[in-house]
């Protein structure tokens, strides 16, 4: 990979990269989610408080197991195979670290005028 | 009617508090990052997890609404 972000070779492999990724972001908040639910029913005091964060907990974990499995179908996730596993985990550090040391905003990105807030 | 709802406990209140801001970005999140994504199941279920967050966030703005905090 070449510091030059809009060389076409960069954007090789790219929409299948940028699926994973966003899908892993995706996963890692409905488990962070499922977590806070159910630390937070354990602090309830109020019987409608608890039945309604019951009822969105168990939507959570719905949710979780839809993500999970389409991951898994689509080769994004490899909770068995953990050899598979171990390479995705290797190349998409590496290829986030690459893009991570490319320069790919100006120097200036207050981008003052080109909106319109005078009073900002 | 001022029918006065019953107050909730205040280490409750912390707890929506917390989970009504986690929800809300994560709401942001799901409906922002479906314009970034190639494959269209996941965006599908990008677009659920917008659905069922708005339900959620309803139900808990109307339980924080309770809090004894304002």
């Amino acid at each position: 990979m070449n510091q030059d972000y809009l060389d076409p070779i960069n954007s090789e492999g790219m929409p299948d990269m940028a699926n994973s990724f966003l899908a892993l972001d995706f996963l890692l908040s409905v488990k962070t989610g499922v977590r806070n639910y159910a630390f937070a029913l354990s602090e309830t005091a109020t019987p409608e408080v608890r039945s309604v964060l019951r009822a969105q907990l168990d939507r959570a974990i719905s949710l979780h197991e839809e993500l999970s499995q389409l991951m898994i179908d689509k080769g994004w996730l490899h909770p068995v195979d953990t050899g598979k596993q171990y390479q995705l985990d290797v190349k998409s550090a590496e290829t986030t670290a690459q893009i991570a040391r490319m320069k790919l905003f100006p120097d200036d990105t207050s981008r003052l005028g080109t909106f319109a807030t005078p009073d900002y | 009617m001022d029918v006065r709802q019953p107050e909730l406990a205040m280490h409750e209140s912390m707890e929506l508090h917390e989970l009504l801001n986690f929800k809300t970005v994560c709401l942001a999140k799901s409906k922002m990052m479906q314009g970034l994504v190639f494959d269209q199941d996941l965006r599908a279920l990008m677009q659920k997890d917008v659905e069922q967050s708005l339900q959620d966030i309803g139900e808990l703005q109307s339980l924080y609404s309770q809090a004894p905090i304002q």
